[in-house]
């Protein structure tokens, strides 16, 4: 068996090839409960339409939350690289696992109905034959629209890189920003350089007026002992005056 | 579907209609390994099937891998980048905070020296008062010592005392007016005029405190 189907050891007989991989504990990748899309949205040779699918990959993305994620909201989940790997890694094991769980049963059907084919006589009466040869259509069909949204897949993702390094967008966008921000943090740090030198001078004049007020509160003292002393003269002399 | 495999016998006869000796011959001549045939066949069909089946997909699912690592390394470069940008950002508003408190404090410490100097141009004032009442106390000190010796008269004495006293407070009353009148209340040296009609109005190039520009 192929490598990504390695790990399946499911026995297919006659009793399971036509189950179908949707249950309620697992979801198929395919729409329709894992039906696959409605004939009117496969072409004859088994081409899915662009719209119906491009419609289910986004249904596919959104459902498994494996959306890509918008940087512009980066802060929202604490690492929004981590949980996508992790989820969009699920989604494509849940796909091998859906791709592996059809192609053992197409493997299955097929060897029958060939080995029938070769060994039968009057096949158009043979019944079992018919049916599982219908099957067969059908279970081919649901492998070819698996590596159809596998595709789709893969296409919205390269979408999503070129818009994550696209020219106004993502990284360089981005870039644009950093380097804007980082010559404003230049010019403010040039400012406040000089701004923090207006200070120290502006520092170094209030000590300066503060010296000046000290010495002016002193010659005010000796002025004031001063003027103390002059009256007292004048009281003296005039004291002296009255008395001769 | 197409069917890969008619049946054989069929196709014996038909072919022995259709005289196609070489084809006759050829299918005659496998007898009993009839099946061995077939089974063959449907083993080579089988495996081609499931070799085109399992190699489209994994060559789809090996790209599909690629194709998210890259959106997920993409993811981590453009989140990183964010992050980078935004602790340049805050490195930014802290630094214009800074600038901002900056300018304050330098605005605080202009005012302070302007509070300062006009607190100094005042004790000058007051020293300039005390100096005046110092040289008009000398002044009555030596009046009343010529009067002590007799060499002047009281009446002489007297007026020449009240003189000086009336000059000193004539001095005291005009320092006094034009402190609390005409000087500007922030800047000391700065005089405040009153306005005159009809003059044209000019942009002050000094701040001012807020008081009204003229008082009369």
């Amino acid at each position: 068996m192929s490598d990504f189907c390695s790990n399946n050891t499911e026995v297919i007989s006659d009793s399971n090839y036509a189950a179908n991989y949707q249950t309620p504990t697992r979801r198929s990748c395919l729409p329709n409960s894992g039906t696959g899309f409605s004939t009117n949205h496969i072409s004859t040779n088994g081409i899915i339409n662009v719209e119906a699918l491009q419609t289910h990959i986004n249904g596919l993305i959104s459902a498994n939350e494996t959306t890509p994620p918008n940087i512009q909201e980066a802060d929202i989940v604490t690492n929004p690289a981590k949980v996508f790997a992790e989820k969009s890694a699920l989604l494509r094991t849940n796909i091998t696992s859906e791709y592996c769980f059809y192609y053992k049963r197409y493997t299955y059907i097929l060897q029958q109905i060939l080995t029938t084919a070769a060994t039968s006589t009057n096949l158009s009466s043979n019944g079992d034959y018919n049916t599982k040869k219908s099957k067969t259509v059908e279970i081919n069909s649901k492998l070819n629209q698996i590596l159809q949204i596998l595709q789709g897949l893969i296409n919205a993702r390269i979408t999503t890189l070129k818009n994550y390094y696209g020219e106004n967008t993502g990284v360089n966008k981005l870039n644009d920003d950093l380097n804007a921000t980082r010559s404003n943090l230049l010019e403010h740090s040039r400012l406040m350089k000089k701004s923090s030198m207006e200070h120290d001078a502006k520092s170094a004049m209030v000590d300066y007026s503060v010296e000046k007020n000290s010495s002016s509160r002193n010659l005010m003292a000796i002025y004031g002992f001063m003027n103390i002393v002059a009256a007292g003269l004048i009281f003296y002399l005039y004291r002296n005056a009255k008395s001769q | 579907m197409k069917e890969p495999f008619a049946n054989l016998d069929t196709l014996i006869d038909q072919t022995k209609v259709l005289s196609d000796m070489e084809l006759q011959s050829y299918l005659v001549s496998l007898g009993s390994s009839k099946t061995q045939f077939m089974n063959n066949n449907v083993s080579d069909t089988m495996s081609a099937v499931t070799t085109n089946k399992s190699a489209k997909f994994q060559d789809l699912i090996d790209q599909a891998t690629g194709a998210d690592n890259n959106v997920v390394s993409s993811a981590y470069y453009l989140t990183r980048t964010k992050d980078l940008n935004n602790i340049t950002k805050d490195f930014d508003a802290i630094t214009a905070r800074q600038q901002t408190s900056v300018e304050i404090n330098g605005k605080i410490a202009e005012r302070q020296n302007e509070i300062n100097e006009w607190e100094n141009s005042n004790k000058l004032e007051t020293l300039y008062i005390m100096q005046i009442l110092f040289i008009s106390l000398s002044l009555v000190g030596i009046f009343t010592f010529l009067l002590s010796k007799e060499l002047i008269s009281s009446s002489l004495f007297g007026f020449l005392s009240y003189s000086v006293a009336a000059i000193s407070v004539i001095m005291v009353i005009i320092r006094w007016r034009y402190t609390n009148v005409a000087r500007d209340g922030r800047y000391w040296h700065k005089a405040r005029f009153p306005r005159q009609k009809g003059a044209t109005t000019v942009a002050p190039v000094c701040p001012t405190n807020g008081e009204p520009s003229f008082i009369g």
